[in-house]
């Protein structure tokens, strides 16, 4: 497959049945098998250049991985009441992550059934149905249609489903994971050991309950989504890629979390399977996040806040203010890092939307949250610019096409330590988890990946009940013949 | 509210402040004091050109102790309740001027070429003070950087004081629109 070839393209190459597709329940895989492919561009210790800049390879992913896999959509605690909604996506899809009447979390494809306008452009808001300004068709919070202007002028009305397009959402204490994969292995698989980190990250708030904030801080890059993969457990850029940050702490007496040296640090990175990965840097911070804070704006204000409470607060407490430091990265689109959840959006190859969600804790006094904010706020400037430069850097450098392998073998054989089910324990500097992944990637991308849209009524649609009554009269004749 | 512990009060007070500095744009007066707007275009011009032609420290000296500098991310943003861009005090700037130093800053090194562009300027006094003045302006701002350009367009809104030496810019408020899209980092923006 070259770069310019588009006979790969999903959207021109479709090697499948078209009229099965008119089918309600249809379900289609789409585009070439890669399987010899993937095997030449995803080595042990080396990834092929292209795996990041090549159009084709990442309209794929855009099936495959932001499709066809488990994907975090959004948190509950983003839609608390009936008819709340936000606008979210999936790979190019867009989603309205809605709560239905009844309380149920439902992935609506922001996509009318009729002829395809989005059904709402706000990011987020409250609605009692979902109706198209296009022709008025209007859907119900279900995705049901409710109606539609001159419906005596179908001839053909439900012969095909007109009820609005779904995604499988499936929630895991509150993170709301979608996907459009026909039989998805079911989601505590897909998390695996990952999902006991996810438990901890939610356990150390109070009440084990947090609150998303729904706007998140949008920042893009010029490079490829997956830079920002290799970076999510990547101890040793914390080093040199953040010198300026660590400098600045060391102005103001703080050991940032990010200045320890990496050859002797005790932090200590896991691969979880699936290619998600934690890097748990609090063996590294036995004073716990809160010491590793410089002063910023409002603390002292907030800190004599805190105490003028009275009674001890706990270190916990303090701890709350900062991120856990365990940076959990839950393959393709979830990385936990600070008091932020991280949802890299896939814009092209060479481009890619962050969006940075901020995670307030119930149960706690408010100084915490609004300290919260502060804390994020501070990486956001002093920090992930530099980060974004580093991608933008790589972007650039793989343009040079004869050079065509990245490395990725810090650690291997070199420190890691696999157990017997392939998992590996690294130290801070080991790229063991870019390998994980990069070898969960190779999986996906390798075969097309059976996907089916879901539909509130499908089989109330007149094509069903003809084929059912097909089907039946079919098997009547064979009885009669068996007679 | 006599119930809450000082710090947080303080802290609520200050943000609860910024958002009526926005606020204050819909009740204006609609025929702004022209003498006063006149005397405070030098200053919101001069800080635009001390920050194009990096005059970080003359830029810096130009703040009060109080200082705030507040960039959300939407303009209908509450700094208690939402995640902002920026929301410095006065040591937070000094921290952004050392980084505009640093050249360890890869984002920022080589050095971007900026010009800002100042217009439209307001300025009415404060009926509750006897030094500050609120004004507000347009700005148009045209970021060049390792071949990529950046051009961001906002509103300012400006507390500024007077003092025996001039005037002193006590809070800032951009409101950019483009931020609340998406677009590149920002980590340049003073």
């Amino acid at each position: 497959m070259g770069e310019n070839m588009n006979k790969n393209d999903p959207e021109t190459n479709l090697e499948r049945d078209i009229s099965d597709s008119l089918r309600p329940d249809a379900v289609v895989a789409r585009g070439p098998d890669l399987t010899d492919e993937v095997e030449h561009l995803i080595r042990k210790d080396v990834v092929h250049r292209r795996v990041y800049t090549d159009p084709d390879l990442f309209n794929i992913e855009m099936d495959r991985i932001f499709g066809a896999t488990w994907c975090f959509i959004g948190h509950e605690s983003e839609v608390p009441e009936p008819g709340d909604f936000v606008r979210k996506r999936l790979g190019k899809r867009q989603i309205i992550l809605v709560r239905t009447r009844k309380g149920e979390i439902r992935g609506l494809l922001n996509r009318c059934s009729h002829r395809g306008t989005t059904l709402v452009g706000e990011e987020e808001g409250c609605a009692k149905r979902f109706t198209c300004p296009y022709h008025g068709w209007a859907f119900d919070l279900d995705g049901h249609l409710q109606s539609l202007p001159v419906a005596d002028s179908y001839s053909k009305l439900y012969e095909r489903p007109f009820d609005l397009g779904q995604i499988k959402v499936v929630s895991h204490r509150g993170f709301v994971f979608g996907t459009l994969a026909a039989e998805p292995m079911p989601l505590d698989e897909w998390l695996g050991p990952a999902k006991l980190w996810l438990d901890e990250h939610i356990d150390r708030h109070p009440s084990g309950s947090i609150r998303v904030l729904k706007a998140p801080i949008k920042q893009s890059y010029k490079a490829n989504w997956k830079m920002a993969w290799d970076n999510a457990a990547d101890g040793i850029h914390a080093t040199f890629a953040h010198r300026s940050y660590n400098l600045l702490g060391k102005e103001a007496e703080t050991d940032t979390i990010l200045s320890r040296n990496p050859a002797v640090s005790p932090m200590v990175g896991y691969t979880l399977g699936h290619g998600h990965c934690v890097v748990d840097q609090r063996p590294g911070i036995p004073d716990g996040p809160w010491s590793t804070m410089r002063p910023l704006p409002t603390r002292e204000d907030l800190e004599a806040s805190l105490k003028e409470r009275g009674g001890d607060i706990p270190r916990e407490t303090w701890d709350l203010m900062t991120g856990n430091m365990v940076n959990l990265n839950i393959f393709p689109n979830l990385i936990f890092v600070g008091n932020q959840i991280v949802v890299p959006e896939p814009i092209s190859a060479g481009e890619t939307l962050m969006n940075y969600y901020l995670v307030m804790a119930d149960d706690t006094p408010e100084e915490v949250n609004l300290m919260r904010m502060r804390v994020d706020e501070d990486f956001m400037s002093f920090g992930i610019p530099d980060d974004f430069e580093m991608f933008e850097r790589v972007q650039e450098g793989l343009q040079t096409i004869e050079e065509e392998w990245v490395d990725v073998s810090r650690g291997d054989d070199a420190g890691d330590v696999v157990d017997e089910y392939g998992l590996a324990t690294g130290d801070l500097a080991s790229e063991a988890p870019i390998r994980h992944y990069m070898q969960e990637w190779k999986r996906i991308m390798a075969k097309p990946i059976p996907t089916t849209i879901r539909r509130a009524r499908i089989e109330d649609s007149k094509f069903m009940k003809a084929q059912k009554l097909k089907a039946e009269s079919a098997a009547a004749a064979v009885a009669e013949d068996v007679k | 509210m006599t119930d809450q512990p000082f710090g947080l009060s303080k802290t609520l007070a200050l943000y609860e402040s910024l958002v009526a500095d926005v606020a204050f744009l819909d009740t204006a007066p609609v025929v702004f004091d022209g003498a006063l707007a006149a005397e405070v275009t030098a200053t919101l011009i001069g800080e635009a050109r001390l920050l194009d032609r990096r005059q970080f420290d003359t830029w810096y000296d130009l703040w009060a102790e109080d200082a705030a500098f507040w960039v959300p991310l939407h303009q209908g943003h509450h700094p208690a309740r939402d995640q902002g861009l920026i929301m410095d005090d006065h040591r937070r700037l000094r921290e952004r001027v050392w980084r505009m130093h640093d050249t360890s800053a890869w984002a920022l090194v080589p050095y971007a070429q900026i010009v800002r562009m100042v217009g439209g300027v307001e300025a009415w006094p404060l009926p509750d003070s006897d030094t500050d003045v609120i004004a507000t302006s347009a700005i148009s701002i045209t970021h060049e950087r390792t071949g990529k350009v950046t051009v961001l367009a906002g509103r300012q809104i400006h507390r500024l004081r007077r003092t025996d030496d001039g005037w002193q810019i006590v809070r800032k408020i951009m409101l950019c629109p483009a931020i609340s899209a998406g677009m590149p980092h920002l980590g340049w923006i003073l």
